[in-house]
């Protein structure tokens, strides 16, 4: 949950990177992480196995600077994909104020992409959440591929919410930051009035 | 008076200046994010991952007691430290709930004293510095209302892209 400080005139807020396993979740914040300004970001860690998968989480602390003389300070964190790590993605969804959903784009994967969206409304109900609710931002990744579903097959059999969503092909950058964008916007808008130190 | 000021001169009026200069105190909200912190030892750049990481493995150890029997209502405490370096990771005070204390030391000459003062320090700046960390809540009003395209460019213009 975001917190805003009117003293220090400073937000924080989390946003999370939600999908299914290979899905390119750290490959965006990897991205985001590279192309950013040495002073606007901080250390990224990565929490990963011995094969590079996502263990427990990426995480990347973000100050993007001023939006109306307040200081905005964002979290990125990815989940794992695994489905096995499902203990993990709870514990890194909770006080989360927006999400991105990056799915697979690859004909094979929309199972996979079902079931980890599946998954992620049932882990919000379990904290009180409701996805409906919640800034969220679908990102169809690796569109440089061969085999993909069409942006409308994605949309139709994803996002049921209607919520904003862009094609990406995220190791080359392409829809990393329009995504972002996107969803820092809605969790800006989103946020209400804090309360001070 | 900051958060910093605040524990700075709570840290003072407990520890010697040597032991002062080997420790970093850290106050870190349930979420994750550093509220306050004292020590030179740690570099601004690293103290939001430090953070992030500290509180993933406070909720990870939280979770995993969940799996054995444990004493509801335990004052819980975290460490992982060599003979004269490490952290320890403190449950929240009732006065501050949403707030873990993080000891870091490097370089000690007696470990367990800075245990024992880690404690104090904790039962001390909960009594004293109140960190009103509590969240909006839902009834109130929007901070922002129509951010424009510009405004989030603007926002934006650290990336390289």
């Amino acid at each position: 949950m975001s917190f805003v400080n009117h003293n220090k005139k400073e937000v924080n807020c989390k946003i999370v990177y939600y999908g299914p396993g290979l899905g390119g979740k750290t490959t965006n914040i990897q991205y985001v992480y590279k192309k950013t300004a040495g002073d606007a970001k901080g250390s990224m860690i990565k929490l990963n196995t011995e094969n590079e998968r996502t263990l427990f989480f990426d995480f990347l602390p973000l100050e993007l600077g001023e939006i109306r003389g307040y200081k905005t300070r964002f979290h990125l964190y990815t989940v794992p994909g695994q489905v096995f790590y499902e203990a993990s993605r709870k514990l890194v969804l909770r006080a989360v104020d927006g999400l991105v959903f990056v799915a697979d784009s690859q004909l094979e994967k929309m199972e996979a992409n079902i079931e980890s969206l599946q998954g992620l409304e049932k882990n919000l109900v379990e904290q009180g959440y409701d996805i409906a609710k919640i800034p969220l931002v679908f990102q169809w990744n690796k569109r440089d591929l061969p085999n993909v579903s069409a942006p409308e097959d994605l949309q139709k059999k994803l996002n049921k919410w209607g919520a904003p969503s862009f094609s990406a092909c995220a190791v080359n950058g392409d829809g990393v930051f329009q995504t972002l964008k996107e969803v820092s916007k809605l969790v800006l808008m989103n946020l209400k009035g804090g309360l001070s130190e | 008076m900051n958060v910093e000021d605040k524990l700075f001169t709570k840290v003072k009026s407990f520890a010697h200046q040597e032991l002062l200069e080997s420790i970093s105190v850290l106050a870190i909200s349930l979420e994750g994010q550093v509220l306050g912190h004292l020590g030179k030892r740690i570099e601004l750049k690293k103290i939001q991952s430090m953070g992030a990481l500290l509180v993933g493995l406070w909720q990870a150890s939280d979770t995993l007691s969940d799996l054995i029997e444990k004493e509801e209502d335990q004052d819980l405490k975290l460490s992982f430290q060599s003979s004269s370096s490490g952290y320890y990771l403190l449950s929240p005070g009732p006065n501050n709930p949403r707030v873990f204390w993080a000891f870091i030391f490097e370089g000690a000459l007696n470990p367990g004293k800075i245990k024992v003062l880690s404690q104090k320090l904790r039962d001390h700046m909960d009594g004293v510095v109140y960190l009103n960390v509590s969240e909006a809540s839902a009834g109130s009003k929007q901070l922002f209302n129509n951010i424009t395209d510009e405004e989030m460019d603007k926002l934006f213009s650290f990336a390289e892209v």
